[in-house]
């Protein structure tokens, strides 16, 4: 095998060096300015109350993320309707869709979903994920865990 | 032109000492994992797969991080050795994050709903994965072994920007993953006997990485040697 | 510095005599953008969020094939060992590669654009934005494409290896100049330019890198 050695360059690599670090703290210092003005754009989710804000169109493909109100989740097995409040403490947004909710959808926990709005400004749900924080506790003794592993 | 001077395996007793210690590691992070730390309060049982997940994931981290090392090491010294590191780190870091997406995956089935999302850490996980796939496949490709490890040494390099991006990425961006709940800035959000189970399982997965890491080297380099021999006909004295 | 210049404009000028990779990459963009409208259908095609993405993979594989013709030419020529000869040769190569292919892109990339447009009706509330993003992406895209060209230069699998180890490290690049285009296109100028600016930090990064690395990636 060669041994092949980087060819030692006289003079210009101290320079070189120091361009190649003023181009990269000037690539760090553009990229921490345009992340601050990246704005509404780099969102996984909206708020419901971002939704409203943006004066999102009917129709539109959107993420929702918020707070399942507690009360407020009914699925009818039967017709496969599901239907629930999303809120994240200033704005609600009634959520309806079709088909079971994950197992960890739950009353007081977060979820997003997807889907979009409808005219009458309830939202279509294409998709419903349970969102669950990082938080791990165990469970409060002599209360089984609420959730059945399938 | 340099010779190949015979290379004595590293010795049985470290090899054995690791490989003991693997299992060992292995065997008593498992048992804390589906017996001893408690179910969470919301997930239940399922939750237990953090375990694996997680552990997973940091050891996969420090694979790749070593690939960026042993790259440099190729690079500046040209000594066969840091090649045969990097290859065997590589592989090893495929293998951890390939289990990392389908733990990741089988987690979140059952608490998301959904096998998968297109969310900022997942996603650069799953280029992460493709990378590494992709440095392999280079390697694979290539026949002259000084090329090939050069080759593979500039993308073991490229390559490790993408992962402080991984870190990052639930950080930029309200995300679909939790934030972490170990490196987070309240200190970490779980039950101690949570935090213990898995920082056992991050040690057994680091000796498991150790010990795979030795039979690999020690694989890759006696293939150098033998396959250094018959370019030149024949062992050197 | 002045060698890179000089490989820049050898290039720029051979591309100007014989311009069949450009040609082709044209060919080839418009062709793209016209298939992935059929597929998905005008009426989604033309959505701001994805008329951008389309435009950019159509010119993500239009990078690599100006350059894999850029480098193929050199070895045709047998041009190569006389740059690599050079003081700093292989540095120069780099950068001189990533100028005149930069400006090969552009030509391409504005050609397809139009074509884009024109093909989808799209409206354009920033055209200005909207040439910034594209730009930019001319420096960005190249920036990784030449490394991996370069590094499968004597590869058999060379095709099917230049995408698979590319396209990974371009995704930010990507994410970044879809939503730039995709802001200019709905007319958002502030956040269009914000992304414009990650694209342009990214393209930085991968620039220094390049030329660092070029040394001993260009054999």
């Amino acid at each position: 095998m060669s041994a092949a050695r980087p060819q030692a360059r006289r003079g210009g690599i101290g320079e070189r060096r120091l361009l190649a670090l003023t181009a990269l703290a000037i690539a760090v210092a553009i990229g921490f300015v345009a992340y601050q003005n990246l704005g509404p754009s780099a969102v996984y989710y909206l708020t419901p109350t971002e939704a409203q804000q943006r004066r999102i169109a009917p129709g539109a493909a959107v993420r929702l993320g918020g707070q399942i109100e507690p009360g407020s989740l009914r699925y009818d097995p039967a017709s496969r309707d599901l239907r629930f409040i999303i809120g994240d403490g200033i704005t609600r947004t009634v959520v309806v869709g079709k088909g079971a909710p994950p197992a960890l959808l739950r009353e007081g926990a977060g979820a997003v979903v997807e889907g979009f709005f409808s005219t009458d400004g309830s939202f279509r749900a294409t998709q419903v994920i349970a969102k669950h924080d990082e938080v791990y506790v165990p469970p409060a003794p002599s209360k089984t865990p609420p959730h059945r592993t399938p | 032109m340099t010779t190949t001077a015979f290379r004595p395996a590293p010795p049985v007793r470290i090899r054995s000492a690791l490989g003991l210690a693997s299992l060992l590691g292995v065997l008593v992070a498992g048992a804390m994992a589906l017996v001893w730390a408690p179910p969470d309060a919301n997930q239940g049982e399922v939750q237990r797969i953090m375990y694996v997940h997680v552990p997973a994931a940091w050891t996969a981290y420090l694979a790749f991080g070593v690939v960026f090392l042993a790259s440099l090491g190729w690079l500046w010294t040209r000594r066969p050795v840091f090649d045969a590191v990097a290859v065997a780190s590589a592989e090893i870091g495929v293998l951890l994050t390939g289990l990392t997406l389908v733990a990741g995956s089988i987690w979140a089935k059952p608490t998301w709903g959904v096998w998968w999302t297109w969310e900022p850490r997942l996603i650069t996980t799953a280029v992460m994965f493709v990378m590494y796939v992709g440095y392999l496949l280079l390697r694979s490709l290539s026949t002259d072994l000084a090329g090939r490890a050069t080759r593979a040494a500039v993308i073991g390099i490229v390559a490790v920007v993408n992962v402080p991006i991984v870190h990052l990425s639930v950080e930029w961006m309200n995300a679909q993953h939790q934030l972490p709940s170990v490196l987070r800035p309240g200190g970490p959000a779980l039950d101690e006997r949570m935090l213990a189970t898995l920082i056992v399982g991050t040690v057994a997965f680091t000796i498991l990485y150790a010990w795979l890491m030795v039979e690999r080297v020690a694989l890759e380099t006696a293939r150098q040697d033998r396959l250094s021999d018959l370019a030149h006909g024949g062992p050197a004295r | 510095m002045r060698a890179a210049w000089l490989v820049a404009l050898r290039e720029l000028r051979a591309d100007a005599r014989q311009p069949d990779g450009v040609a082709t990459a044209v060919t080839f963009v418009g062709a793209l953008v016209l298939v992935e409208s059929l597929v998905v259908g005008p009426q989604v095609a033309r959505e701001a969020t994805v008329a951008p993405a389309l435009y950019w993979v159509a010119l993500l594989f239009a990078a690599i094939v100006v350059t894999t013709r850029s480098f193929d030419r050199e070895l045709a020529d047998d041009a190569l060992e006389a740059v690599l000869a050079l003081p700093g040769g292989r540095d120069a190569l780099y950068a001189g590669k990533l100028l005149a292919l930069a400006v090969a892109l552009a030509v391409v990339g504005a050609i397809g654009g139009i074509l884009q447009v024109a093909l989808l009706d799209l409206s354009v509330a920033l055209a200005g934005h909207a040439l910034i993003a594209v730009l930019l992406g001319t420096i960005a895209l190249p920036a990784v494409v030449i490394l991996d060209v370069a590094l499968t230069l004597r590869l058999r699998a060379r095709a099917a290896l230049v995408p698979i180890l590319a396209v990974p490290v371009l995704v930010p690049q990507l994410v970044a100049g879809t939503n730039a285009l995709g802001l200019a296109l709905t007319g958002d100028a502030t956040a269009s330019l914000a992304w414009s600016g990650l694209l342009l930090a990214i393209a930085l990064v991968y620039a220094v890198l390049g030329l660092t690395i070029a040394g001993t990636a260009i054999e």
